[in-house]
């Protein structure tokens, strides 16, 4: 491991020297780009380059990579005029001999009335050009200009706009980000038509030169929030980006917490929700999870759905939420405490008849706990990894070695099935997948606690973790807003959802002070006034 | 960060130091669910109500389990000079640790309650285990034979007691006490505590006759009524009538059928609903007097004669009589009170709570001042409010 790190980082060393030996500045001369360009993109079978006389005299290279770049555009926008140009009876009157050698000129008519693409620019820069090119756009180089054309070709390679798959909801829209960048601005955009949208896009990854954007409200979000992200993002220093969770490495605070403190979704309508909040969303090409930053604890119990359900209904699923997560978190270390520590706190015709069950279980009841807890994550993650047609098997096989053999052998007893079953379940309800790794996790320690301490262990336990959650920050905010520190306004959209008339003001610590204001005052709906006559 | 990861390591390691001191699985515990206390022959004698998981294991068919085999209660006997000693005694016998963090009865055997309750209280109350809400009941007799007692509806002699005693308290028949409310009577001036008393009974089943069979009665409890103490020991009984009296004094009364004879002589039931009662100390008067007022409301239930009842002027000869019936049942239990010599009642409560300075002086000589020279007496309100769901009168 630590042999492989290096060599990584010796190739990355060498590859920034490489740069800097080399000059960056095209050359006027076309073959001296040309043998530059195929040599560095030697023992490359999708790279195309073609040349052209036009005008008789002057000698164009169009460059671009195969399958990233639109074809079609390519051939109707640059092959076409230029091969146009190749004959001399389509020569343009303007067009003089004595214009011929000024080759500044070739490249300003190319640009602003031959190629038929609107996203046209120059550049000067070598490095700049092969960035481009493998982007999917195309260049197009004219001998004896220090500049080329680079014409805005790429493919928009992806699949079509689906439901979300890990934050489903039955009401809203049922929009989800691709791996696509582009069409992820887009369905960004079309939902914020705006000029303060403002879109950067960075490339990161020094080999995989990934592209990532970062999207904002200007006006709504805090500036130092923004400028914090982009001084983290232009640290990072890897090879390539696979995904957006590596960025979510490189940028969060906290790295060895469990709790995620930036968020990721794949929900358009939550992401665009977060930016009118005033947040910053982190969109990584080839990757339908788009991150949100800052991200505070409640925003991993709340649902997309919360916003589109009746307020009450929407207030009581999040307390429902609240309850499953805790359950989820300490109900195998209850069970543990009570049956280990405090059998007067049990009632007791339950005590008994756990007294009756247990009878025959010969391990303690950390160890049953602990056996039937493993089962039931190997059972999971076999589930999660397994190809789809397996899945029934395990699924029986699950349910009978959890549900009936274990039970029968005696090794474990049923409420412990019970106790299990409802943990698991519970574990499903909570709305964000990355904080159900957190309490999957955090389960066992307070088991452990609970077996060592009784309930002391598990208060204690469950101490330490609000203690760690109050003392996280996301981008400098703080975890446990708006209970602590406590905001009136920001506790209207944390447990409780109130209507969204009631809704005043945004949260308060993501933005600035002036931009609070979100909805309106007095818009509570209300029947017509009657006016006597 | 690398100190704080040791830091963390070496905090967690520790917790494993211990040993999980005070772990007690269930399987290694066997629980106490009611206990007899006894004196036979100058010795302590414990009977304990022990569940028995064993015998209600099946691993049948379903996997599940059931309580269909065995007797699911080990009834355990052991003798001490102590009550103490006797619980150290049963683990001689026992594979298990007793465990009394789940018992509900403790019932105190006649002999023992004559010679002190608040010995086997001060034993139950340093106890760790033991809850201050169990139900403390005196036996007439021995106290073992209550707990030994086959119990009618319930699995167990202790959930047959609990329920006795918490769910028909409302009817009067005895006095709901907790360990607790001993205690907090021993510590409160001039109020002495009622318990529950409660005795053997012969239960016939009623079902076996037309069968042929010799129906055998089983061996169930009955609640007698009160036991009174006079400075923590028993002194003597209440029974089912003064009992009753007892409660309207003490004025928990939630609900109480009164039978009295109607104008044509036939009887009449008669339900009375939520008897409150009030005390007020008149000490300006030498010897000082107490009045107390009971109020209630009540509805006809039962008529057995032939006329019709449902008038005003019925209505209210009616509860003429049921204040008299009342009366009569105070009557006996203030002279029980008087002739035990014992204020369960809290009269000289009262008096304290009105004047301490004036309790102060009678406190010494209270008992016979009680039983002698303090009047007291008693006003009683009835209002009778329907003739039940039935408004009409059934002429026959």
């Amino acid at each position: 491991m630590g042999k492989k790190n290096l060599t990584l980082s010796r190739t990355l060393k060498t590859t920034v020297i490489e740069k800097q030996q080399q000059t960056d500045q095209l050359r006027p001369e076309l073959n001296k780009n040309y043998n530059r360009l195929l040599q560095d993109f030697s023992d490359n079978a999708d790279v195309v380059f073609k040349e052209f006389t036009i005008y008789h005299q002057v000698k164009v290279l169009l460059c671009y990579v195969e399958g990233i770049s639109d074809e079609q555009n390519v051939h109707d926008g640059i092959v076409r005029p230029l091969v146009r140009l190749t004959c001399p009876e389509r020569f343009d009157s303007d067009f003089t001999v004595t214009n011929f050698c000024q080759t500044d000129s070739v490249l300003k008519l190319l640009k602003n009335k031959i190629l038929t693409i609107g996203n046209i620019s120059t550049s000067s820069s070598y490095k700049k050009i092969v960035e481009c090119l493998l982007i999917g756009m195309s260049v197009v180089i004219i001998d004896g200009s220090r500049e080329a054309l680079v014409v805005g070709t790429e493919r928009q390679i992806g699949r079509p706009i689906t439901e979300p798959m890990t934050e489903v909801s039955v009401l809203g829209p049922q929009e989800a980000f691709t791996e696509s960048l582009y069409i992820n601005y887009s369905l960004i955009r079309q939902r914020l038509r705006t000029k303060n949208l403002k879109i950067n896009t960075l490339i990161i990854g020094v080999e995989a030169k990934s592209m990532v954007g970062i999207a904002y409200v200007e006006g709504i979000v805090n500036p130092k929030i923004v400028k914090e992200l982009k001084k983290r993002l232009q640290r990072i220093q890897i090879d390539g980006v696979l995904d957006s969770a590596v960025i979510e490495e490189f940028i969060r605070d906290s790295p060895f917490s469990i709790f995620p403190t930036v968020r990721r979704t794949e929900r358009v309508d939550s992401c665009t929700a977060s930016l009118l909040e005033g947040r910053v969303a982190i969109v990584v090409d080839r990757s339908p999870l788009v991150l949100l930053a800052p991200s505070v604890f409640f925003d991993y119990i709340m649902a997309a759905e919360d916003y589109y359900d009746p307020p009450i209904a929407a207030t009581l699923l999040r307390f429902l939420r609240l309850i499953a997560l805790h359950i989820a978190l300490i109900l195998p270390a209850l069970y543990i405490s009570f049956v280990t520590y405090h059998h007067e706190m049990v009632p007791n015709p339950l005590l008994i008849s756990v007294a009756i069950q247990r009878e025959e279980v010969p391990y303690p009841a950390l160890i049953e706990a602990f056996i039937m807890e493993a089962v039931f994550e190997i059972l999971r993650e076999a589930g999660l990894r397994l190809p789809r047609v397996a899945g029934q098997a395990v699924s029986i096989v699950g349910a009978l070695v959890i549900g009936e053999a274990a039970v029968r052998a005696g090794l474990v007893s049923p409420a412990m099935v019970i106790v299990v079953a409802l943990t698991a379940i519970a574990s499903f309800v909570i709305p964000r997948y990355t904080l159900g790794f957190a309490i999957r996790i955090l389960r066992f320690p307070l088991m452990l606690l609970a077996s060592v301490f009784g309930l002391y262990g598990v208060i204690l336990g469950y101490m330490a973790i609000l203690i760690h959650l109050a003392g996280l920050r996301s981008f400098g905010m703080p975890y446990l807003y708006p209970i602590a520190p406590s905001d009136a306004s920001g506790l209207k959209d944390s447990l409780i959802r109130v209507p969204w008339w009631a809704m005043l003001h945004r949260p308060a610590i993501f933005l600035n002070a002036d931009k609070r204001q979100r909805v309106a005052p007095n818009q509570r709906p209300k029947p017509p006034i009657k006016r006597r006559k | 960060m690398r100190k704080t990861m040791y830091l963390t390591i070496v905090l967690l390691l520790s917790s494993f130091l211990n040993g999980c001191w005070d772990r007690q699985e269930l399987n290694q515990l066997s629980i106490v669910t009611a206990a007899a206390i006894d004196k036979v022959d100058e010795e302590y004698m414990l009977t304990t109500s022990i569940i028995r998981p064993v015998a209600m294991t099946a691993t049948g068919g379903d996997g599940g389990t059931s309580t269909a085999t065995g007797d699911g209660v080990w009834i355990a006997l052991s003798y001490g000079s102590t009550i103490h000693e006797a619980e150290i005694e049963l683990n001689r016998r026992a594979s298990r640790t007793a465990y009394w963090g789940q018992n509900r009865i403790i019932v105190i055997g006649e002999e023992v309650a004559r010679e002190g309750v608040h010995q086997v209280i001060d034993m139950l109350t340093r106890y760790p285990e033991l809850r201050l809400n169990t139900w403390i009941l005196v036996a007439r007799g021995l106290a073992s034979d209550i707990v030994v007692s086959v119990p009618q509806l319930e699995k167990s002699a202790s959930a047959e007691l609990t329920g006795l005693i918490t769910r028909q308290e409302g009817w009067a028949h005895g006095q709901k006490t907790a360990l607790f409310q001993i205690l907090r009577n021993s510590n409160s001036p001039a109020k002495e505590p009622l318990i529950t008393a409660v005795t053997t009974a012969e239960i016939h089943p009623a079902n076996l006759e037309h069968e042929g069979q010799q129906p055998t009665p089983s061996k169930g409890v009955e609640v007698y009524g009160c036991a009174v103490l006079k400075e923590g020991k028993l002194v003597g009984w209440l029974d089912k009538e003064e009992t009753l009296g007892a409660h309207w004094i003490i004025g928990d009364i939630e609900r109480r059928a009164i039978f009295i004879d109607g104008p044509d002589g036939k009887p009449i039931s008669i339900q009375l609903l939520d008897g409150e009662s009030q005390f007020v100390a008149d000490l300006t008067v030498e010897p000082h007097k107490i009045t107390i007022f009971i109020e209630t409301e009540g509805n006809i239930i039962e008529n057995q004669g032939n006329r019709e009842i449902e008038t005003t002027e019925s209505f209210q000869w009616l509860g003429k009589e049921v204040e008299r019936e009342i009366q009569r049942e105070l009557n006996l239990a203030i002279e029980k009170s008087r002739a035990y010599q014992s204020d369960f009642f809290g009269f000289g409560r009262t008096i304290y709570r009105q004047d301490p300075s004036a309790w102060r002086q009678l406190e010494a000589e209270w008992s016979d001042y009680l039983a002698e020279k303090l009047v007291v007496e008693t006003v009683v309100t009835v209002t009778l409010r329907r003739a039940g769901m039935n408004r009409q009168f059934i002429n026959p």
